[in-house]
């Protein structure tokens, strides 16, 4: 299925993007992230993010759904 | 809906944000201004950039004014954040919170700006005059919660 993932501050630095578009199997949003670490190289373990699905917070639980839009967030830091 | 949260991408004026607060039951206002500091962690900072998960920063924003709402015995509350390029000595963030008393305004104030910094998905990020930039990770150095 294909799917979108956003990337925001030092994790769109490290993956190099704002966002792409990914085929992928069924797996939760941990999951995903998981395979993104090794793929772009992120520093951030998933226990340290926030994360979104269709614009709202989620678990890393959370099952994905075909045209879903994932996004990685680091610590929030604004203020 | 009153939209009581937004995002700026260009500068914040109090004046304007403050019009729609006071109100014939209320007997005070409480506001906080957060500024672009010119220093942080013992660098000068030339410049500052506030990035931020536009829907979902808005629906938080707002999601955290209204949690405030219900948590303080205040009457209205409302907040704007910047986003984009900044400068030191501009103003960051604006809160603007009114009461019937004193109290709850000043708590709520101080809630809700924590409230934003710590759970509204924006990021900065800090270009110094050394020629070094960073994205801020205010978990990384353990200052969150010192550094209020």
């Amino acid at each position: 299925m294909k799917i979108t993932v956003l990337y925001f501050g030092q994790l769109k630095q490290q993956a190099g993007t704002a966002s792409e578009t990914l085929e992928m199997d069924d797996a939760p949003v941990a999951e995903l992230y998981r395979q993104l670490k090794k793929r772009h190289g992120l520093s951030m373990p998933f226990e340290n993010l926030r994360a979104a699905r269709n614009e709202t917070f989620c678990k890393g639980t959370e099952a994905i759904r075909a045209d879903d839009v994932i996004a990685f967030m680091p610590p929030m830091s604004g203020g | 809906m009153i939209i009581r949260f937004s995002l700026s991408e260009d500068s914040i004026d109090p004046v304007t944000l403050r019009k729609d607060l006071p109100r014939l039951d209320a007997g005070g206002y409480c506001s906080f201004e957060g500024w672009a500091r010119d220093n942080n962690l013992g660098k000068t900072v030339k410049e500052l950039t506030y990035e931020a998960y536009v829907p979902l920063a808005l629906k938080q924003g707002e999601a955290v004014i209204r949690e405030t709402l219900e948590r303080f015995e205040i009457l209205d509350a409302s907040a704007c954040h910047r986003t984009g390029s900044l400068s030191p000595g501009d103003l960051a963030v604006w809160i603007g919170v009114c009461s019937a008393h004193r109290a709850a305004a000043f708590e709520a104030c101080r809630y809700l700006i924590d409230r934003i910094k710590e759970t509204v998905p924006i990021w900065k990020f800090e270009a110094y005059s050394d020629g070094t930039s960073e994205w801020l990770d205010p978990t990384a150095c353990g200052c969150a919660k010192t550094q209020t």
